[in-house]
């Protein structure tokens, strides 16, 4: 940490990062689950992100134009329909770009990862215009505490607490689901052996179904999050944020999920810290920097389990 | 019959691994296929559990109760010019292309183990047991998401059922154990005490003995007669012992070079000289 810094631009700067994080960490759940159980980077990701976040528009204009005006419903109907929704672009997709070649060369998924995407923004920027599009901002004010010993003082605003409660609930959701039930168990064990599994009567065709949409649910909400802090977006807001959320799925180590979750949490926190207290035109040098750094130390990321090979 | 082979073959490029091999397993037998090295004996048994789709000839399963199942049917075969007039055929077909696969078989009725030991190493022997039961577990996501009473109790009667296996076994007390931490020879039990959660009607053991001391054999051969005894369980396995083969099987098949050569009681085998060339030339 930077010396002679007042200790209340510390964690201003803390809680910015973790905002951040977290949201950087919900995308990346998405890559590191599906590179786990077929071993794919689905680039189409990001864009699935950018989807969620034009359907919490839509959501939002709707249900207040049929009268949802009480905030707490309104937030919660626009997050489990834009969920929902997402998680069925998220289903198809995997259905009709990915299932079909699940047979052939690796390269193959990939190249149509790409396709995907270029066709979900064409897609969105013919849909919706090729401007930038806003949301009213829903969640004002802040919270303010006094800390230090000069007074010094913190906001945290509605928004950046909305989103740390909503993200962290939701890892830990996710959590219980993978550790706990059956459905989870079952992603699991295709996870660690396709074959296998299938053997023992998993449907693993589903179960990877299942990991794409739990990946498109996890992005939609931090479409909706992201969509309330900020208020705008356009069509190719999927393509920085996807690199940047694979940035975090790498350095936790991919294929680990409370690795994407920590690798999330340290790039956010890195940028954030870095532009508040160097330069904030070089963040983005410096998050990726720092995946350099870990990936020549550390070649399988934070929590990753170093490949062995198989006989 | 509950399981008959019929005129299945097998090509890997060049090599014809399995040539019109057919065989019958009776229900409530043990069977056991044996030859020498590069027989086809572990393609054969691939082809039986759905691990590959066999490229000609049929595996047909009757279990007790329940309509005769076709294999390589379930786990989804191209269209043909036939289906134009066989509509039914067909439409059976896109069924099983959609939701068919290897599970189907399982779900039938057929689990196996492989000779060299595949568990899910990163879970604990329970978690693998569980897993095993998944197709017959509520498997309602929403219910597992807000942990309804239905869903705990479900969990807690899976959980038992593996307990009792494992005891059978003798593994109790592993139960919470990595997998892959276990030493061979229980990771061995493991396995089988997994696909015994499957809650299958015929199980197929790959070598089960491979790696074993003459001690943990012997205990091996006395499980498998309970499983049959206790469970009414039909066994079909591979195996190089010919000792256990001899004490353990009602039937015995004999592969060499991709084709059955003999079949028979084991007393019959032990005299037949084409065996005797097959095992000594």
């Amino acid at each position: 940490m930077i010396v002679g810094m007042a200790p209340e631009i510390v964690v201003q700067q803390a809680i910015n990062g973790l905002v951040l994080g977290a949201t950087y960490g919900l995308i990346a759940v998405g890559y590191t689950m599906v590179y786990g159980i077929i071993g794919m980077i689905n680039f189409a990701h990001g864009e699935i992100y950018m989807v969620s976040a034009y359907l919490t528009a839509i959501f939002i204009a709707t249900f207040q134009f049929f009268g949802l005006a009480y905030l707490p419903a309104l937030l919660a109907a626009v997050l489990a329909a834009t969920v929902l929704i997402t998680a069925l672009y998220g289903w198809f997709v995997e259905r009709i770009a990915y299932r079909p070649l699940r047979q052939s060369t690796r390269l193959a998924p990939l190249i149509t990862a790409i396709g995907v995407s270029l066709i979900l923004q064409s897609y969105v920027r013919l849909s919706q215009g090729a401007r930038s599009q806003g949301i009213p901002s829903l969640l004002q004010g802040s919270f303010t505490l006094n800390i230090g010993p000069h007074g010094g003082m913190i906001h945290i605003t509605h928004v950046q607490f909305f989103i740390i409660v909503i993200a962290f609930l939701s890892m830990a959701l996710l959590t219980f689901l993978m550790l706990k039930t059956p459905m989870g168990r079952a992603c699991r064990a295709t996870e660690q052996d396709l074959v296998m599994a299938s053997l023992l009567g998993i449907p693993t065709d589903r179960a990877i179904s299942t990991v794409f949409v739990i990946g498109a649910a996890m992005a939609a909400v931090a479409g909706v999050l992201v969509s309330l802090n900020y208020g705008s977006f356009d069509f190719h807001i999927g393509f920085i944020t996807g690199i940047k959320a694979f940035t975090a799925a790498v350095l936790g180590g991919i294929g680990s999920l409370p690795g994407a979750m920590l690798g999330g949490l340290i790039l956010g926190l890195a940028e954030s810290f870095f532009s508040g207290f160097v330069n904030s035109d070089y963040k983005d040098v410096f998050a990726f920097s720092l995946l350099v750094l870990v990936l020549i130390f550390r070649p399988s990321g934070l929590l990753g389990q170093p490949q062995v090979a198989k006989v | 019959m509950l399981l008959e082979v019929q005129n299945l073959s097998m090509r890997f490029g060049g090599v014809l691994a399995l040539r019109q091999v057919s065989f019958d397993v009776d229900w409530g037998s043990i069977t056991a296929i044996i030859g020498p090295n590069g027989a086809g004996k572990t393609t054969a048994f691939n082809c039986i559990t759905g691990f590959y789709k066999a490229q000609q000839g049929n595996v047909l399963f009757s279990p007790p109760n329940r309509p005769t199942m076709d294999i390589s049917r379930m786990l989804g075969q191209p269209f043909s010019w036939s289906d134009w007039v066989q509509p039914r055929q067909a439409l059976s077909k896109l069924g099983y292309q959609l939701f068919g696969g290897p599970h189907m078989i399982c779900r039938a009725g057929i689990a196996r183990t492989f000779q060299n030991v595949r568990l899910f190493k990163e879970m604990t022997v329970l978690e693998n047991l569980l897993v095993a039961q998944h197709q017959q577990l509520n498997r309602y996501f929403i219910g597992g998401m807000f942990h309804t009473k239905a869903f705990r109790n479900e969990e807690e009667m899976a959980i038992n059922r593996a307990m009792d296996w494992l005891q059978f076994f003798g593994l109790a007390q592993d139960a919470n154990r990595p997998a892959g931490q276990l030493p061979y020879g229980h990771q061995r039990r493991v396995e089988i005490a997994r696909s015994l959660c499957t809650d299958p009607v015929i199980l197929c053991l790959d070598e089960p003995a491979a790696g074993l001391n003459p001690h943990e054999t012997k205990d091996l051969s006395q499980l498998i007669r309970r499983m049959r005894s206790d469970f009414n369980l039909t066994i079909l396995l591979i195996e190089h012992d010919i000792g256990l083969v001899m004490e353990l099987s009602d039937h015995i098949v004999v592969l060499d070079h991709g084709e059955v050569i003999a079949r028979g009681a084991p007393a019959e085998i032990q005299q037949n000289p084409k065996v005797v060339e097959a095992y000594l030339g």
